[in-house]
């Protein structure tokens, strides 16, 4: 089957949603490994200290 | 079960195993559903391959209203039970559904204007959807702004509850009013209708999305809960 990126014309509609979903859910996951990581981290400085 | 796994030992327990379980699935069935959403499912005899947004816009949509049902127990169990990690489980949900809300109007508007010739029309699904999403930065708020961390959760718990009244608006609107977005083509009475070459990219997206949600909400259960240790350890020693 041959994939016509542009859509039939209508491709400037449908890439940027596709490419809204990777940047949303990539970025929470970024997000919340980032967070996490440092809230690990600032417990272990908390253990440490003590 | 609540109450067994309102002990933040025993869920960080199982959220440990399960959440690169639910990561990977999470990927995998979202590449998947991508390919299939592209590469294979036919375009609509009506609307060509403007559907294909139908991939991304649906699950989101579905999702966004799943993450605010989720909110919604939790913040029952929250406000009835005080569970140690209702709240928390609220409050680690939010940005992730908001997240959603803001993608499925994103894509309905990019899915509106070649269809409707308007990004944007005052319709009752629309204007619920927007609604929800006002809801879910209005509880986000209250949690930004009051220090005090039991208020903030009990006030964002009700705040929650009203909110959960806008959920049969969404699923009805389309019933109820008579509107430019489309009634239901799954959940309907007579089945589905939706061609299963269609529908399968839809419901392995919507399972990918499921399972994505899944394991950022645990990441951030997870967080939260470290963050409030971290906190009680600074506490312990002040004292």
């Amino acid at each position: 089957m041959s994939f016509d990126p542009s859509m039939g014309g209508y491709g400037a509609f449908v890439w940027p949603c596709f490419v809204a979903m990777v940047v949303v859910y990539g970025g929470l996951v970024l997000q919340a490994r980032w967070a996490y990581r440092r809230a690990q981290r600032a417990v272990n400085t908390k253990a440490q200290e003590q | 079960m609540f109450s067994y796994f309102a002990n933040p030992a025993r869920f960080e327990g199982l959220a440990r195993w399960l959440t690169p379980v639910l990561g990977i699935l999470a990927l995998g069935l979202i590449v998947l559903g991508t390919y299939l959403a592209l590469f294979v499912a036919p375009p609509d005899y009506q609307q060509g391959d403007t559907a294909r947004i139908m991939y991304v816009h649906v699950p989101a949509a579905w999702w966004a209203m799943g993450v605010y049902g989720a909110m919604t127990v939790a913040s029952v169990l929250g406000l009835v039970f005080r569970h140690v990690l209702a709240d928390l489980a609220a409050r680690a949900a939010a940005p992730i559904g908001a997240s959603l809300t803001f993608l499925a109007l994103f894509t309905g508007a990019l899915w509106g204007k070649p269809m409707w010739g308007a990004y944007w029309v005052w319709d009752a699904r629309l204007t619920s959807m927007l609604v929800l999403f006002l809801f879910y930065l209005g509880y986000m708020a209250i949690h930004a702004t009051i220090d005090d961390e039991p208020l903030a959760a009990r006030i964002a718990a009700i705040v929650c509850l009203v909110g959960a009244i806008n959920l049969p608006i969404i699923k009805f609107s389309v019933d109820w009013w008579n509107t430019l977005h489309q009634p239901a083509s799954l959940l309907r009475k007579g089945g589905a209708a939706i061609h299963p070459e269609m529908l399968t990219p839809l419901l392995v997206m919507a399972a990918g999305v499921a399972a994505w949600f899944g394991y950022v909400w645990l990441l951030r259960i997870r967080t939260l809960v470290l963050r409030r240790q971290a906190f009680l350890k600074l506490a312990e020693r002040a004292r």
